[in-house]
């Protein structure tokens, strides 16, 4: 499934006193099967982005086409986009509302007007696949912790089964170990199930480790888009945005700058831990332990 | 979807009816709906007209704000007008088999939209000109001599201020609860009445529940900082009324004497 925006714009409250322009000539393209990660600071018009993938938002501006339709058009159930989109809200575990986890992750195949087997079938795969443990499932969701209530939120979307998967800041006030969970979670689906996913997120660690392509929102438009390389050899202009570049890539440009040979591609603890032993290797010719 | 409502109506502004005296505006208002009780002729509705005009004209509110406050009321008004137009006694204009329009009929139907369209402008000049806040204020004011008799005038201003505070966060809140059902297949907009009401389960849950974890915090929170209520308490921001407030209550008085007169008046001549 492929996203494109031409030209998008969106006012809130437009022609009222408090108008405001959240996003303005945004284009870009997402390609089916991706990892899209999307940064910018706060207010610079991610959310709203977002929502206009599944139709939840409609443009008061130019266009978004899914699959080459305009979300507007009448060719398109906004309906049916929503069960293709899944959009995981920031602080998903504030909206569980149902007798128990069941019934809650059922919500969506449910609406879907779904057999009764293919809804259990479904609602159990996509638990194993947030994690949700089998004990709770028949407890009230308003039992469990922030971050099992978080799961059990994004379980509840995988089981309308989307095609592309949208996640709000999913690792938010979480501790470490929980974030790690969730964004290896949303690792696995990519890899294993090939969803297209669209991470938004205030890490540029996370996006790093996880995207394939950067899409850099600024002040309600795109201000870079491209590779996780391209994007991040831009470091001047993120910090100019109030973004940044990962920690470890500006730990890495400063050997770089006292004279050691290594790659400027350097995103992750793991590839730069990678690239240091082999150099030391080289150097000194033996084996560091 | 919800967010382009726009709640608690305050217009911020320097003008001296927005200085006034969050009291003398309350008082005001109340006198300006008992006296528009006494107006029943048409030339007491103009001089009525001329009283608002002065009123927007120096409050520096624009015309098109008070017709949207305005605009809710049509229901009402085609309402009271047609029962007035076909119940009243009097000499008949048309008749339709026992229904029968009167023109004594007509003419209290106009009376009766013109009286309740400039209550409810006079009273969106008070919200338009104070803010919620220095609203509730001042009805704690007021309330304050009925304590006597033991009605709670803080506590009830308190609530109503914390209650005018969360307006907003909830509107916010049923909107993002809205579209996060959306985005699962939650379908508002079709199906028969009790199909509808049963869609607003998975909004009103979490909506209550973070109404309950929402009053709990600020609980606390007002405790952590040793709020207690009742006779001790002082206020930062005294209230003090001014020339400006003398002003107002004169110019009140010879307005609604004359809109009251008007009435008499004709009869005495
Ligand atoms: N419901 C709304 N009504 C009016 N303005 C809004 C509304 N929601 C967002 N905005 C404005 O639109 C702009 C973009 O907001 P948005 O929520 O998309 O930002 P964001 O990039 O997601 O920020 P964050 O990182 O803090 O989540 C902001 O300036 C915000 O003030
Ligand atoms: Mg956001």
């Amino acid at each position: 499934m492929e996203i494109k925006a031409e030209q998008l714009g969106y006012t809130y409250m437009a022609g009222g006193p408090m108008e405001k322009v959240a996003l303005h000539d945004v284009n870009l393209e997402i390609k089916s099967g991706s990892f899209v990660g999307i940064i910018g600071h706060t207010g610079s018009g991610k959310s709203t982005l977002i929502q206009h993938f599944n139709g939840l938002m409609k443009p008061t501006g130019g266009r978004l086409l899914i699959d080459g339709k305009d979300i507007t058009s009448k060719e398109v159930s906004l309906r049916e986009l929503r069960f293709k989109v899944g959009m995981v809200f920031q602080y998903p575990e504030h909206q569980l509302f149902d007798e128990t986890v069941y019934d809650d992750i059922a919500f969506g195949p449910k609406n879907m007007k779904l057999e009764e087997s293919e809804i259990r079938q479904r609602v159990q795969d996509a638990a194993k696949a947030a994690q949700v443990d089998e004990a709770w499932m028949d407890k009230s969701p308003f039992e469990l912790s922030g971050g099992q209530k978080r799961r059990v939120a994004i379980a509840g979307v995988l089981a309308m089964r989307p095609e592309v998967l949208v996640l709000d800041e999913p690792a938010a006030g979480l501790d470490p170990k929980g974030r790690d969970e969730i964004l290896q979670m949303v690792e696995e689906l990519h890899r294993q199930r090939h969803m297209t996913v669209i991470l938004v997120s205030h890490s540029m660690e996370d996006i790093a480790k996880l995207a394939t392509q950067i899409i850099v929102m600024n002040e309600g438009t795109v201000a870079m888009q491209g590779t996780v390389s391209e994007v991040f050899s831009r470091g001047d202009e993120l910090q100019r945005m109030g973004l940044d570049v990962p920690q470890i890539t500006l730990f890495v440009q400063r050997l770089i700058q006292k004279g050691y040979p290594l790659s400027k591609d350097i995103f992750t603890v793991e590839q730069a831990q990678k690239e240091i032993l082999a150099l030391f290797q080289k150097e000194q010719g033996v084996k560091p332990c | 979807m919800l967010t382009d409502i726009t709640l608690g109506q305050y217009l911020p502004g320097e003008t001296v009816i927005h200085k006034l005296d969050p009291r003398t505006k309350i008082l005001l208002t109340i006198a300006y709906i008992m006296a528009l009780f006494f107006v029943n002729t048409i030339a007491g509705f103009a001089l009525c007209a001329v009283f608002m005009g002065c009123i927007l004209k120096i409050s520096g509110i624009p015309l098109k704000f008070i017709i949207k406050s305005i605009k809710p009321l049509w229901i009402f008004v085609i309402f009271t007008a047609i029962i007035n137009i076909f119940m009243t006694d009097g000499k008949i204009v048309f008749q339709i088999w026992v229904i029968k329009a009167t023109w004594e009929g007509i003419y209290l139907a106009v009376i009766m939209s013109l009286r309740l369209i400039f209550l409810v402008m006079g009273t969106s000049i008070l919200t338009y000109t104070t803010s919620p806040i220095v609203l509730t204020d001042g009805i704690e004011h007021l309330l304050g001599p009925f304590r006597k008799i033991k009605v709670p005038a803080h506590e009830i201003a308190m609530m109503m201020t914390i209650a005018i505070r969360f307006i907003p966060t909830i509107i916010e809140e049923t909107d993002k609860l809205m579209k996060a059902q959306s985005a699962r297949g939650a379908d508002f907009e079709s199906g028969n009445l009790m199909a509808r009401a049963k869609a607003m389960v998975p909004i009103l849950v979490p909506l209550f529940v973070s109404a309950f974890r929402r009053a709990d915090e600020l609980a606390l929170a007002m405790e952590c900082r040793c709020y207690h209520g009742g006779d001790q308490r002082t206020k930062m921001k005294q209230l003090h009324m001014q020339g400006r407030d003398t002003g107002a209550f004169f110019i009140a008085a010879v307005s609604i004497t004359l809109l009251i007169g008007i009435r008499y008046l004709p009869g005495l001549i």
